[in-house]
């Protein structure tokens, strides 16, 4: 399903909403933008001064991350190794990603990747990433001929 | 989010991913809560029902244009439903970067008792 979901996107979204609609009259709305399929989920923004990334990585601590930035794109490795030594049949529920992952994001506009910046609480990790010089907005000041 | 809801003024909810699996004395519960803090999850038991969830997501999207978007800005929100032979009293909640792990031990063993019978002097 989650092969069908990266390819396919469209149908299957529709899908997901009408049924978080149909749920959504009864008990709480849940969001039908879950992060079930593509690990770790991934916004990105693109403002005039910066681009930011945002990556959801509960419970992984510094050293389990690998961020590389390029002129165009964000690339984290992430090893989830989440409590061990619990035999797989004693799960009642078992959700939570482990293992290992990659995952690379383009990032918009002109980055000046030397000069990224990343920080990670609560479980998000967010860079930072400032826009060339030349590359943002400026005011040209028209002058009277 | 459905008309009805929105009227409501209720807010989309995310549910958490979460681990539960049974140790040796117990249960243990992990609840993936990122982009929270602390003080903002809640964990509440009502019967059977054990629900936890976080308030007040006041945290704001960075500013500019989203180009990709696959996690909201929502809060959590999830129930579970606790079996009988677990010990309502000593529940243990602990956060740590953007986890909540809860801890519910297993009641002691009622094993089996004696129950003693008295002679029913009116018969």
């Amino acid at each position: 399903m989650s092969l069908l979901m990266r390819r396919y996107g469209f149908p299957f979204d529709t899908i997901r909403r009408e049924m978080a609609r149909v749920m959504g009259e009864d008990w709480p709305f849940m969001s039908w933008m879950s992060s079930e399929n593509i690990y770790p989920p991934a916004n990105v923004y693109d403002a005039p001064e910066a681009a930011i990334v945002e990556f959801e990585v509960p419970g992984v601590a510094m050293n389990d991350m690998e961020l590389t930035v390029t002129g165009g794109s964000v690339t984290l490795k992430v090893t989830r190794s989440v409590e061990g030594d619990v035999p797989p049949e004693k799960y009642y529920v078992r959700e939570r990603w482990r293992g290992e992952f990659g995952r690379t994001v383009t990032v918009p506009g002109s980055i000046d990747s030397a000069a990224a910046k990343a920080a990670l609480k609560n479980g998000i990790l967010t860079v930072t990433i400032p826009k060339k010089a030349q590359a943002r907005p400026r005011k040209i000041e028209v002058k009277v001929a | 989010m459905s008309e009805k809801n929105a009227k409501a003024g209720r807010r989309p909810f995310r549910a958490p991913l979460v681990d539960v699996f049974e140790t040796a004395d117990g249960v243990v519960m992990q609840v993936e809560l990122p982009g929270v803090e602390k003080d903002a999850a809640k964990v509440t038991l009502e019967g059977d029902t054990l629900r936890v969830e976080t308030s007040g997501e006041t945290r704001e999207a960075p500013a500019g244009e989203a180009v990709l978007a696959e996690f909201v800005r929502a809060d959590f929100a999830r129930e579970f439903a606790l079996s009988r032979d677990l010990d309502r009293e000593h529940i243990e909640a602990s956060w740590s970067s953007g986890v909540l792990k809860l801890r519910i031990p297993k009641l002691a063993a009622a094993g089996p008792r004696k129950i003693q019978i008295r002679t029913d002097e009116s018969a």
